[in-house]
């Protein structure tokens, strides 16, 4: 890895707010091959090597040390790896793209409102009907450290590729745990947060990976990169 | 036989084997759902999961005792048939992080099903492991004993006050739900606000206190979708309620309960036995029987392996570790943390009844070594 290698969103609206946040800072990003291609360049860092992936690869990519620096959400790499902080740096917050983790119930579950309810609910379910409590999500890491952490000892995660919020209504599910923005989806679909139910208020963020292969060419142009970021 | 852990795993191989027991291949790759299902999602992140060629997620054994039990549901004929097995195979558990770990290593087991004489059968069971650490040399061991069962029995006896009898009761085998119930009702526990709504319910009859809720739930537009009922929701509010506003135990039972949680004694093991008879004895429980037995237990091991018991201590309550163990629970290690044993063992009479939805049941009792412990690693 000679040249620095920053990895940013290739499609959507966190694209769209990256391209904006560089832009205020006066750097331009240009992608190269077209709408669709995976490469770009930025203005006045021709010693940068722009890649566009998907938010995952880039979580992915950074944890690895694949890349030096990337873009993308916290809950994403909190969910890939339960080492993150010694893998990896944030460097900034960037303030959009901003969504939390939660656990939510029924909202006619009026006894439940704190993760004690939930581990009594669970317990009572266990013992009623030989059956764990389960929960719906895709956060599978991230459900699981937060259960052990408020000892909801009688819960069994099932694993949710999508539409998370209709499991209870479905019957595969008690209770979910999901990401959310106004919480609107979830009040359609009949949910609510419980008062601690908040696992990770997760934003994008510019990532710094320690496992990349950092030489003093690399950290100089980091260094230079920041400063125009104003994160010097 | 796996050769490659040498010749202290084979002279614990066959010490194990000189207990009698069929030896036995068991499943390798089981159902991920069973295995979460049974051992709980604080096994998750150890375990290495595959997927089937139709998409069934499985993963691979963690332990012997869960494919162990799942053989005995699949080929016994009868309830409590009478089988006694060992088995010997690699298990495979992801290391934490940061831990210096191999992710698979071998365990040796005995696992005997439908025995109707409970105490020899434990017995038997754990001068199994203990021979076999003896012959692989590993003189130097520290044991504890505990017993699953015992704070349910208790607590399920114990002359305690409306609501504190149930509450506790619900919650009797499981060692930090308990601690967080009795904190509440020893009344250590900051005591939450309850709502005009909730002193109503707990006042009603059940069936009221449902309609109410029912009431409540149309009136606000909330839903119940999925399997919880109308009537779990108002019974737990009631419940919880009533905790809010009862009066805590009296301090000398919830002091009681403590000691009994707590008791943890590097002392003689009669003196703990006795001490924990004292102690239900407060709470208006009879342990006399339940004493009769571990004297008999520990009789029998005196008689044969009186070596066993020379560094061994008793604890009421067995660790969340040992979450399917209901009753006698037993491991041996170098170490007197107990962090790495080398062995454990236990009675585990409800898990067929769990693995089989409750079509099979069969009294239970097993133990596994972990060579590559051997020699304090």
């Amino acid at each position: 890895m000679a040249r620095l290698i920053l990895a940013l969103p290739s499609k959507g609206r966190l694209k769209e707010q990256c391209e904006a946040w560089l832009a205020k800072k006066g750097l331009v990003l240009r992608q190269t091959g077209g709408e669709r291609g995976y490469s770009a360049t930025l203005d006045g860092f021709d010693d940068i090597q722009i890649r566009l992936a998907s938010a995952s690869e880039i979580g992915k990519a950074l944890l690895a040390g694949d890349i030096h620096l990337g873009i993308t959400g916290e809950d994403i790499v909190r969910e890939a790896a339960s080492d993150v902080d010694t893998r990896l740096s944030i460097e900034a917050r960037l303030g959009f793209g901003r969504a939390d983790v939660v656990v939510a119930v029924p909202n006619g579950w009026i006894d439940v409102e704190t993760m004690a309810d939930l581990a009594e609910v669970a317990t009572d379910m266990r013992r009623q009907t030989g059956r764990r409590f389960r929960i719906a999500t895709k956060f599978t890491r991230l459900t699981a450290q937060f259960m052990r952490d408020h000892h909801v000892a009688d819960h069994r995660i099932v694993d949710s590729a999508g539409a998370t919020e209709g499991a209870p209504a479905a019957g595969i599910a008690e209770a979910i745990v999901d990401i959310t923005t106004s919480g609107a989806t979830l009040t359609a679909n009949a949910l609510k947060i419980l008062d601690d139910g908040v696992i990770l208020k997760s934003e994008s963020c510019l990532m710094k990976s320690k496992l990349a292969d950092w030489t003093e060419a690399t950290n100089a142009t980091a260094a230079l990169l920041f400063k125009r970021l104003d994160l010097a | 036989m796996n050769q490659e852990t040498g010749p202290k795993m084979q002279a614990a191989w066959a010490a194990l084997k000189a207990r009698g027991g069929q030896e036995v291949a068991l499943p390798t790759l089981l159902p991920a759902a069973l295995v979460l299902e049974l051992a709980g999602e604080d096994v998750r992140p150890r375990l290495y999961f595959a997927s089937g060629p139709d998409g069934a997620e499985l993963c691979l054994r963690a332990d012997l005792t869960i494919p162990a039990a799942l053989n005995y549901v699949q080929n016994a004929t009868a309830d409590n048939e009478p089988v006694a097995w060992v088995c010997e195979g690699k298990v495979f558990r992801a290391p934490k992080v940061g831990e210096d770990r191999a992710p698979e290593f071998v365990q040796i087991g005995l696992e005997r099903f439908g025995d109707g004489d409970r105490i020899e059968a434990d017995v038997t069971v754990f001068l199994a492991a203990w021979e076999a650490c003896q012959a692989a040399g590993e003189h130097h061991l520290y044991v504890r004993l505990c017993d699953g069962g015992l704070l349910p029995h208790i607590i399920a006896k114990a002359d305690l006050p409306d609501p504190w009898n149930s509450a506790l009761g619900e919650v009797a085998s499981h060692q930090s739900a308990l601690k967080r119930v009795l904190a509440q009702a020893s009344g250590s526990a900051p005591s939450r606000q309850i709502s005009a709504l909730e002193r109503t319910i707990a006042e009603l009859d059940p069936e009221r206190a449902r309609s109410t809720v029912a009431e409540v739930l149309t009136l606000a537009n909330l839903s119940l979708p999925g399997n919880r009922q109308l009537s779990h929701v108002a019974d737990r509010l009631a419940a919880r309620a009533k905790r809010a506003i009862a009066k805590p135990l009296a301090p000398e039972l919830a002091e009681t309960l403590t000691k009994l949680i707590q008791l943890h004694s590097q002392g003689s093991l009669a003196a703990s036995l006795d001490e924990c008879v004292v102690l239900a004895g407060k709470l208006g429980v009879d342990l006399m029987d339940w004493r009769q037995a571990w004297t008999l237990r520990l009789d029998r091991i005196q008689q044969e392996a009186p070596e066993a018991l020379a560094h061994a201590h008793f604890e009421a309550l067995s660790p969340e570790a040992f979450d399917y163990y209901d009753g006698m629970a037993f491991d041996f290690a170098a170490d007197p943390s107990f962090a790495r044993p080398v062995a454990t063992g236990g009675r585990y009479d409800t898990l067929v009844g769990e693995i089989s939805s409750g079509t099979r049941q069969a009294r239970a009792v097993g133990c596994v070594i972990r060579p590559a412990r051997f020699g304090g690693r």
